[in-house]
């Protein structure tokens, strides 16, 4: 019994991981919006390398979570999407970063 | 997966790729080309206007041929008393060695040795903003550039001209030159690497 309790301590940070978060694509997606104030679909497509289906639809799984906001916005009368993280998001990348860093030390 | 989020290597690329069209060196080269032409003749004296404008111009280009093609990103704003400070100091750096380089080798008393050193002085003054823009996207072409200001630099700064300023006015013609071609070569590069994609390819829009 002790030893079930101590292995289901030293998972418990794997358990506390976002798997929202986790999936590859939108961690790329988290990690690019964490280091800028805001970017638009089109410099995500262009960093990320996802095509634009995929990225639209991961981007709607994070702005569901409210991790994101996306404003849809005119500029020279041309609809134009922009992306950024919200404290919430911005708040739950760090603690994936540091629930990873806890795994895998 | 990688254990580490390498966050400072994603933002450099990040950077690196905002700065890909070549339009900051177009930009700063035509300054210090006007602003040399501004030390043969008072009509250059829009180069403040250069300065002033410097940004919105940029902005208007990029709207028209760069957020097409790689997209719009706005990074966080640097606290400006750091930068500021930063600037400030690096200029103080910049004039102490000078003063000693004059010391050294004239008499800092003689007012014709300050404009033969100019040139030197404005190659080690870009040092800063190439530094802070390869600090920020780890590109290595603005070493190449901080280096060669600071080389034909002293290159000017050694010949001797016949009137006073002609060195500082061939070499800021010379080296804003130099960046306004270089960064026209990257441009064309750039339009020919990324064509335009038509919007619903990449808007997200529904």
């Amino acid at each position: 019994m002790a030893a079930s309790d101590s292995g289901s301590k030293d998972l418990h940070p794997i358990a506390g991981i976002d798997r929202l978060i986790h999936e590859p694509a939108r961690l790329m997606i988290m990690a690019y919006l964490y280091v800028v104030e805001s970017a638009d679909f089109l410099f995500l497509m262009r960093q990320t390398g996802l095509t634009a289906g995929n990225l639209s639809s991961h981007t709607s799984k994070l702005e569901a979570a409210g991790y994101i906001e996306v404003v849809k916005e005119f500029v020279d009368r041309k609809p134009h999407t922009m992306l950024r993280l919200t404290d919430a998001g911005r708040d739950a990348f760090q603690e994936y970063r540091e629930g990873m860093m806890e795994v895998l030390r | 997966m990688s254990t580490q989020i390498d966050l400072p290597k994603i933002e450099k690329k990040a950077y690196k790729d905002s700065q890909q069209d070549g339009l900051m060196e177009v930009m700063m080269g035509l300054i210090l080309m006007t602003f040399g032409g501004f030390f043969y003749s008072p009509i250059f004296a829009f180069y403040i206007l250069l300065i002033v404008f410097s940004g919105r111009i940029v902005e208007s280009v990029r709207r028209r041929y760069t957020y097409h093609r790689i997209g719009f990103v706005k990074f966080h704003r640097e606290n400006p008393k750091d930068a500021l400070t930063g600037v400030l100091l690096f200029e103080l750096a910049v004039i102490v060695i000078i003063f000693t380089l004059i010391s050294i080798f004239g008499n800092v008393k003689d007012y014709s040795q300050w404009v033969n050193w100019a040139p030197l002085f404005f190659g080690m003054i870009m040092v800063g903003p190439f530094a802070h823009a390869q600090s920020r996207s780890g590109s290595v072409r603005y070493t190449g550039y901080a280096i060669l200001s600071v080389v034909l630099g002293v290159f000017f700064s050694l010949i001797e001209f016949g009137s006073g300023c002609t060195g500082l006015i061939l070499y800021l013609i010379l080296i804003g030159g130099f960046l306004v071609l270089s960064g026209l070569v990257i441009f064309i590069r750039f339009l020919r690497k990324y064509l335009l994609l038509k919007k619903e390819m990449y808007d997200g829009s529904k």
